[in-house]
């Protein structure tokens, strides 16, 4: 049977001891608020791929960034990048013919990668938590929705009173703006914003280190759209959980985030805070989408407008995945596929015109 | 309101019922075939001979006391109301006995050998189905198990019957060819020597509707699985770190077997019918095997009397779901229509 990691904690890689997990609602409340010091996620190197008749689609290639506790990262990129390949990797849940090629995600210090189907399973929720793209459909229609909620707690090895476990769900579905009754619904009597506050309440039911967003806003209309961004925000401060926010809209996500991190093909290709990627763009793909949308304060312009399509990425280009549409390429970009450099400040850019190669052949720099 | 909703579904129960029971009443006189001539013709057969000026008075007397003499609408009228008290009369070919009392005794026989089977095809393809389908389940034991029985639901169930019969009853000699108990026994409910002697009889019609019908129910429950598994909250029970077991019960196959329940709810009325192939081969004592002969016999007031049964049963069956789908989906209120 399953290995049961709550009394004794993991000890994969020799690490220290892990807090036991939580076994009533009580405990619930200080789970997760522990030791800051540690990243609350750290990745690096992490390749996704998707085996498919065409070759090898590189989905997530070689992609490293670091969240601290209670940060917020908003990923942004066209359609295909790869970013839901990601957000699914983090949570380990890529499906066949995907799989993880290699690299590492550190929770918490701890490397998820390793892990088994049991131990993951028990990460999942209490550590890393995932509010889908599609909450429409992602509440189970023949169960109430406290039900549903309390699930996901008693698969964790919460035993406590059903009074205790209910107060529980009244307080999540209080912190997204919902009123108790709703726990005692089925999902097809609510709408589509108040699924979507379910789904933010059910990710945050056991105060996860980690919780992952992938377009949490994209079914809703934009008065809506707004609303549950709110939430989402009100309930990250309430609970210091760090988010990853995946999204189109560089507008929407740039209210939300502290930090951005724009994909391009598969790779990760720029990270910094709000500030330097809105107002000081490095990678010549972050100008064009941060041109692309005329005034940021006009919150619902889509990242389009950008010349040129994104390569298939079964077969990606030898050298720069962004050549083919690069104002700024030059020759070496053909060849040799640039590296991702630091460029000060935290902030993170896969360019030649950043990195050693351009620099040292003695290229304009900027 | 649930009353409002329950007086509909009544109401639909009703009306179902008599525009069934209304066609089962004109639709054999519209055959033009005349059920006197054909008992005189088997009575012929048998070696029984009518001089011709007897013969058109026999005819008479005969639709005298059948009432085929009465104009349609009278005939229609006795019909309804002898539907209502389930009195319906004599058998025309096994005459006098009672058309009530030929379906009594059939009744039992064909509800226990084909509510036994098909319950236990239900449970057993739809367990494996929901199995076969659920990527972490103990699959490789079913993945050799089922496909023979995909290969089975294509098999009609009266062939298979045969094909079972000649290898267990003919060449094995394990089990009874035929019939419903020895022809040497008398019936005797209390004895158990007897029952046993009617489970003997009931296996190999009952094997070969469930060996047949597994698939059935395996290959519905299978598609059903697999479209359940695409859906989003499949995915959010594994992202909410649920057991393998919760996801798979009340997530999964909580979903699926609802499709599955309707199937069953209407495959079960038809118990009342009887499988007539598989009662016709096997010789066995139950309404298939009354209505067979009442077809063949032309025998109306018997075919009156089963397919009203039937009738009555299927409605019935649709009426329960009704009433019975918004406690297993909640979004079947029952308040829409
Ligand atoms: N099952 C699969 N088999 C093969 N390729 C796949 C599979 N799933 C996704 N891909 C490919 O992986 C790439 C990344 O897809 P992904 O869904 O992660 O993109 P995305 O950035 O989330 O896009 P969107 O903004 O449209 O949601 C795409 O090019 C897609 O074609
Ligand atoms: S490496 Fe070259 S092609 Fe690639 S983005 Fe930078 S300048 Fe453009
Ligand atoms: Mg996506």
């Amino acid at each position: 049977m399953a290995v049961d990691t709550r009394a004794t904690g993991s000890t994969v890689n020799g690490q220290s001891q892990r807090p036991a997990m939580p076994s009533t609602v009580e405990e619930l409340r200080s789970w997760g608020k522990g030791d800051s010091s540690l990243p609350a996620i750290d990745v690096k190197n992490l390749k996704v791929y998707y085996d498919s008749e065409a070759g090898t689609v590189k989905a997530v290639d070689d992609v490293s960034f670091t969240l601290q506790q209670g940060e917020r990262l908003a990923l942004v990129g066209e359609s295909g990048c790869g970013k839901t390949t990601l957000g699914m990797a983090l949570m380990k849940l890529t499906k066949p013919p995907g799989y993880i090629d290699g690299g590492e995600i550190l929770l918490d210090g701890r490397d998820l990668v390793p892990l088994n189907d049991e131990e993951m399973r028990l990460a999942r929720l209490a550590e890393i938590a995932l509010v889908t793209q599609s909450a429409m459909n992602a509440l189970n229609p023949v169960m109430r929705i406290e039900d549903q909620i309390f699930d996901g707690l008693i698969d964790h090895g919460i035993k406590d009173s059903k009074g205790n476990l209910r107060n529980h769900v009244y307080d999540l579905l209080q912190r997204v703006g919902l009123r108790e009754s709703v726990g005692r619904m089925y999902p097809h009597e609510l709408s589509g914003g108040m699924k979507q506050r379910v789904a933010i309440a059910t990710g945050t039911s056991m105060n996860p280190k980690v919780i992952v967003a992938d377009e949490p806003t994209s079914a809703l209309d934009v008065v809506v759209q707004r609303q549950v961004m709110m939430t989402l925000s009100r309930v990250q401060r309430d609970t210091g959980a760090a988010v990853i926010l995946i999204g189109h809209d560089m507008g929407l996500v740039a209210q939300f985030a502290d930090r951005i991190g724009v994909m391009y093909a598969g790779k990760l290709v720029d990270i910094g805070t709000v500030e330097q990627i809105i107002e000081d763009p490095k990678h010549p793909y972050t100008k064009l989408l941060i041109n692309s949308v005329p005034d940021l304060e006009e919150k619902r312009e889509r990242l389009t407008g950008i010349p040129g399509i994104p390569p298939p990425l079964v077969d990606l280009p030898s050298g720069c995945v962004f050549a083919p549409r690069c104002p700024s390429v030059e020759d070496p970009c053909r060849v040799l596929a640039p590296a991702n450099t630091d460029v000060g400040d935290n902030r993170h850019v896969m360019c030649h015109l950043f990195d050693l190669y351009v620099t040292m052949a003695g290229s304009e720099v900027g | 309101m649930t009353v409002d909703y329950l007086a509909r579904r009544i109401g639909m129960f009703v009306a179902v019922v008599f525009v069934a029971t209304s066609l089962n009443f004109f639709m054999p006189r519209f055959t033009g075939q005349d059920p006197i001539a054909t008992r005189l013709e088997l009575l012929a057969a048998e070696g029984v001979t009518t001089r011709a000026e007897d013969y058109a008075a026999l005819i008479e007397t005969y639709n005298a006391k059948f009432g085929l003499d009465k104009p349609l609408v009278i005939q229609y009228l006795n019909y309804l109301s002898s539907a209502v008290r389930f009195d319906f009369g004599e058998s025309i070919t096994k005459y006098p006995t009672r058309v009530g009392e030929l379906i009594n005794q059939a009744m039992p026989w064909s509800i226990g050998l084909l509510v036994t089977s098909t319950l236990l095809a239900f449970v057993v393809g739809t367990l494996g189905g929901a199995v076969l389908a659920w990527q972490h389940g103990p699959k490789a034991a079913f993945e050799l198990i089922l496909p023979p029985f995909f290969l089975l639901a294509a098999v009609p169930y009266y062939l298979l019957g045969l094909i079972l019969i000649w290898l267990l009853a003919f060449q094995a000699k394990i089990l009874p060819l035929g019939g419903g108990y020895a022809p040497t026994t008398l019936p005797d409910w209390s004895d158990l020597g007897f029952l046993w002697e009617v489970f003997k009889h009931s296996l190999l019609p009952a094997l070969s509707i469930v060996l047949a019908s597994i698939g059935f129910w395996a290959l519905g429950m299978r598609s059903m699985m697999i479209t359940m598994q695409g859906e989003d909250y499949m995915l959010q029970a594994e992202a909410k770190g649920l057991t393998k077991t919760r996801a798979f019960l009340r997530y999964a196959v909580r979903n699926a077997v609802l499709p599955q329940t309707t199937a069953l709810a209407l495959t079960l009325p038809h118990v009342v019918s009887g499988a007539i192939l598989v009662e016709r081969i096997f010789g066995y004592p139950g309404v298939g095997r009354v209505l067979y002969e009442a077809i063949t016999g032309f025998d109306y007031f018997v075919i009156q009397g089963v397919v009203y049964i039937i009738v009555l049963a299927i409605a019935f069956a649709m009426l329960v779901i009704d009433v019975i789908y918004p406690l297993l989906d909640p979004r079947i209120s029952y308040s829409s229509s």
